[in-house]
């Protein structure tokens, strides 16, 4: 059966002084959670916009729910109703406070759900003392916090896809696991519900991910479903003296007096031929980090 | 026009929304009591002289514009610190309005929602308290004097809209605004010696003031929705400008 696309793109390019986002095909597979993993720099910010539309000085083309192209998604409301987005700064007016956003979102979204807003304000624990603090100001609230208060509004709307910038970065590991529990409940609660994400937090993220694109200077340079990423990229262990010659081999290479480490293309094992090593699944943080050291400019 | 209010209501702070209300009661009980104070000094100063009842005297004009031409350079000043100037310096911050197609249309609004709160509260400020006071000290209702305060508060609102329009797209520090507020009264300054000048002239004149004062009246109410359309548009440019410089390169 083929696979339905919650977002595809063509062409996408925006250019800025020293860098360019040059994205000639993008696919998200619908009802899945997707990770956009890059160093920083890499362009996932400014992809996110584009998909959201808080951007729109881009070329190319976008297509939404496989009908709505992105000039739909500007003149045509159902469009942005079933888009739900989160971004890491810039988002509200620092002097707006919790009983603002939620006026305000009543204002900008058809299908807010203020019930459901306050629902998601006590299970987020968005205010220390328990209490619902209407009055207290968005600049006034932790980076966490802020985080909290986002997410509570975003999923107190009836959306079809979530686009997140960096949704885990400023949370403590147990909201961070709290993230992943939401990002299940919401893809599992309707058919086609889909989550696009970029993380930096690849190891808190990995066990809600299903499909993972990781970005280099603006270009994706990986792509595909979790699982068959690590059927891809194994994780090989070997002998202390075969490591010069494994080194030219593996994309990342870590040696101790007693063996060395790295990852490697599950079709690059018979460059490996005869010597004793064992392999292992890697981690998706393995993985993403041995594709990024393998393009970055970093040395 | 619920619509207006309502942006307006949700965009804005309460705090700012009832500390304008206060001030413009205030300015309204001013302008009440200098017209007490002063309107009936006046008459005691001209005892035996014949006088027009229907007008103003000169100290009650002059304590009227100063407090007039203050509350102008408040307005301008809350408008910056405290709503539509705000989303102007910070157009690349509300970034929630524009996941929305709603967004540009509930900004535009709020600003519209604005211009009229203000209208509003100025009129009751200027124009009616100064009305039923001057009708109560002078003992008659005169079309002169409604015509007149009618005037200075057209001049008032122009102001006050040009000032939000240079503030909003100019004043990016303190000190620039500082710097406006002093525009600000100057221009106010402006259209009140044009007044007084126009008035004074068609009364040595012995030409009725009255028309001229409604050709006045109502070309400022023609400018200061000019200028408020102008503001609008400048915000809603500011606003349309974000989906094009948001923090990107990542």
């Amino acid at each position: 059966m083929e696979m339905m696309n919650v977002i595809e793109g063509k062409n996408i390019v925006k250019k800025f002084k020293n860098f360019e986002l040059n994205v000639p095909e993008l696919e998200i597979p619908a009802g899945f959670a997707t990770a956009l993993i890059g160093e920083n720099g890499a362009g996932k910010t400014t992809l996110l916009n584009a998909i959201a539309g808080t951007r729109l000085d881009y070329k190319g083309e976008l297509k939404f729910f496989g009908e709505f192209s992105d000039k739909d998604r500007e003149k045509n409301p159902e469009v942005r109703e079933r888009i739900g987005y989160t971004g890491t700064e810039n988002y509200y007016l620092p002097g707006w406070s919790v009983d603002q956003v939620r006026e305000i979102s009543k204002l900008l979204f058809a299908k807010y759900d203020d019930e459901e807003f306050g629902r998601r304000y006590n299970e987020l624990a968005i205010s220390a003392s328990g209490r619902y603090e209407g009055g207290k100001k968005f600049s006034s609230l932790s980076d966490g916090t802020k985080t909290k208060l986002m997410l509570a509004s975003v999923l107190a709307r009836d959306t079809d896809l979530l686009v997140m910038d960096e949704p885990a970065s400023p949370l403590d590991p147990l909201m961070r696991d709290k993230l992943c529990e939401l990002i299940s409940e919401y893809i599992s609660s309707r058919e086609g519900r889909s989550v696009f994400f970029s993380t930096h937090n690849i190891s808190d993220m990995e066990n809600i991910t299903d499909y993972a694109i990781i970005m280099e200077h603006g270009e994706i340079v990986e792509k595909g479903f979790v699982e068959d990423l690590k059927e891809k990229y194994l994780l090989v262990k070997g002998e202390p003296e075969d490591a010069d010659v494994a080194k030219k081999v593996l994309y990342t290479f870590t040696s101790t007096k007693y063996g060395y480490e790295g990852i490697c293309l599950a079709e690059d094992l018979d460059k490996l031929a005869g010597m004793d090593i064992s392999t292992e699944t890697a981690s998706l943080f393995q993985i993403s980090v041995a594709i990024m050291k393998k393009n970055s400019r970093m040395k | 026009m619920i619509n207006c209010f309502n942006a307006y209501r949700v965009l804005s702070s309460k705090a700012f929304r009832v500390t304008m209300d206060i001030l413009s009661l205030v300015y309204g009980l001013l302008v009440s009591l200098f017209v007490f104070t002063f309107q009936n000094s006046y008459f005691e100063h001209n005892a035996g002289q014949y006088i027009d009842k229907s007008f103003m005297s000169t100290e009650t004009l002059a304590m009227l514009l100063g407090i007039t031409g203050l509350m102008t350079i408040i307005y301008a000043f809350s408008d910056y610190f405290l709503f539509a100037g705000t989303a102007a310096r910070h157009t690349g911050v509300m970034n929630y309005l524009r996941t929305s197609v709603h967004g540009e249309k509930v900004l535009g609004e709020a600003v519209t929602g604005d211009f009229i709160r203000t209208a509003i509260r100025t009129f009751i400020a200027l124009p009616c308290a100064g009305i039923v006071s001057s009708s109560i000290v002078n003992g008659r209702y005169s079309a002169k004097l409604v015509l007149m305060f009618l005037v200075v508060w057209g001049a008032m609102l122009t102001t006050i809209c040009i000032s939000n329009l240079l503030c909003r797209r100019f004043a990016k520090t303190l000190l620039l605004m500082v710097i406006f507020m002093y525009v600000v009264g100057v221009i106010f300054g402006i259209f009140v010696v044009s007044i007084v000048i126009l008035t004074n002239s068609m009364t040595t004149l012995q030409f009725d003031i009255l028309p001229a004062m409604i050709v006045i009246a109502v070309f400022y109410a023609g400018l200061a929705v000019m200028f408020f359309i102008l503001s609008r548009k400048d915000v809603i440019k500011g606003y349309r400008s974000g989906f094009e410089d948001v923090v990107g390169g990542k």
